[in-house]
């Protein structure tokens, strides 16, 4: 049995080993959490994904200023409802403009509050304080 | 070149601000890795400094001559050399982590996800049991919590 178990999260240095949405964990220890920049280059099929927009949308309701960029092989995801459900919790949505131009996707199809950007904006944009977390295949 | 990309080039780099890079997936995936060296390539152009990793299956991926990389792949491995990021194996992998920001890895993409997810507190060292759970992690993050005033 692997850290954390079968599916679970498994935290280097904590004995539960469970799942925990750290942004509620720290709010409830009067401590802030930092703003979180997600960098999403998988799809929902690829191992670990759903939980980590699941954890990117509790972090955006709980208050979290979080930023979401789709790339290449994550652009699968924007025709899911995790679009929705981000921007609906309050997370800012934007998408790679060379990758979706690549990829063919149709803007027509895409989420109005998706806002057309890049890799490279996207890093450049990141506070010093911010973490960022990211997807891959 | 930039020192500021390798902290083995400038030691007076800060290294809170280490972005590391780890490939475990194995040489037969490595065509699919464009995305994953143009992320460090990014991180590396806006003078952000990382350190790129092999570790496990994923030894001789990046490193090896036979390496089955895209033109786009080499492109940016390339980008990333000429900037002084070394690829490097996994001895010095624990201690990079400890000091790192973030963490982005090019897996297996048939791992079994287990666990979904792979989380290590930032400033923190992994131990052995961590690493050894990185190959076959779903995904992995390095975690802040800020405190508040």
């Amino acid at each position: 049995m692997p850290p954390g178990g079968e599916g679970g999260t498994y935290h280097a240095g904590r004995r539960d080993g469970g799942r925990r949405a750290g942004d509620r964990y720290a709010a409830g220890m009067g401590r802030a959490a930092s703003p979180l920049y997600l960098l999403v280059a998988a799809g929902p099929a690829s191992p670990g994904v759903v939980a980590t927009l699941a954890d990117a949308e509790a972090a955006a309701r709980a208050g979290t200023p979080v930023a979401v960029l789709w790339t290449e092989a994550g652009l699968a995801t924007l025709a899911t409802d995790w679009p929705t459900r981000l921007a609906a919790a309050g997370a800012s949505l934007s998408m790679c403009a060379r990758s979706a131009r690549l990829r063919k996707v149709d803007p027509v199809k895409v989420l109005a509050n998706v806002r057309w950007s890049s890799l490279t904006a996207f890093v450049r944009d990141l506070p010093a304080d911010a973490r960022l977390w990211s997807v891959f295949p | 070149m930039n020192p500021s990309v390798n902290p083995s080039v400038n030691p007076s780099v800060n290294p809170s601000v280490n972005f590391v890079g780890i490939v475990t997936a194995p040489p037969l995936d490595a065509h699919d890795a464009s995305e994953f060296l143009r992320t460090l390539a990014a991180f590396v152009a806006l003078d952000l400094a990382v350190r790129l990793f092999e570790m496990g299956p994923g030894v001789g991926s990046l490193s090896s001559d036979a390496r089955d990389l895209s033109a786009d792949g080499e492109h940016y491995l390339a980008a990333l050399r000429e900037e002084g990021v070394a690829i490097e194996g996994p001895a010095g992998l624990a201690d990079a982590l400890a000091s790192a920001r973030a963490v982005v890895v090019f897996a297996d993409p048939a791992r079994r996800g287990v666990p979904a997810l792979l989380t290590l507190p930032r400033g923190t060292t992994p131990d052995d049991a961590w690493l050894h759970a990185l190959a076959d992690a779903g995904q992995v993050r390095i975690e802040t919590v800020v405190e508040t005033t």
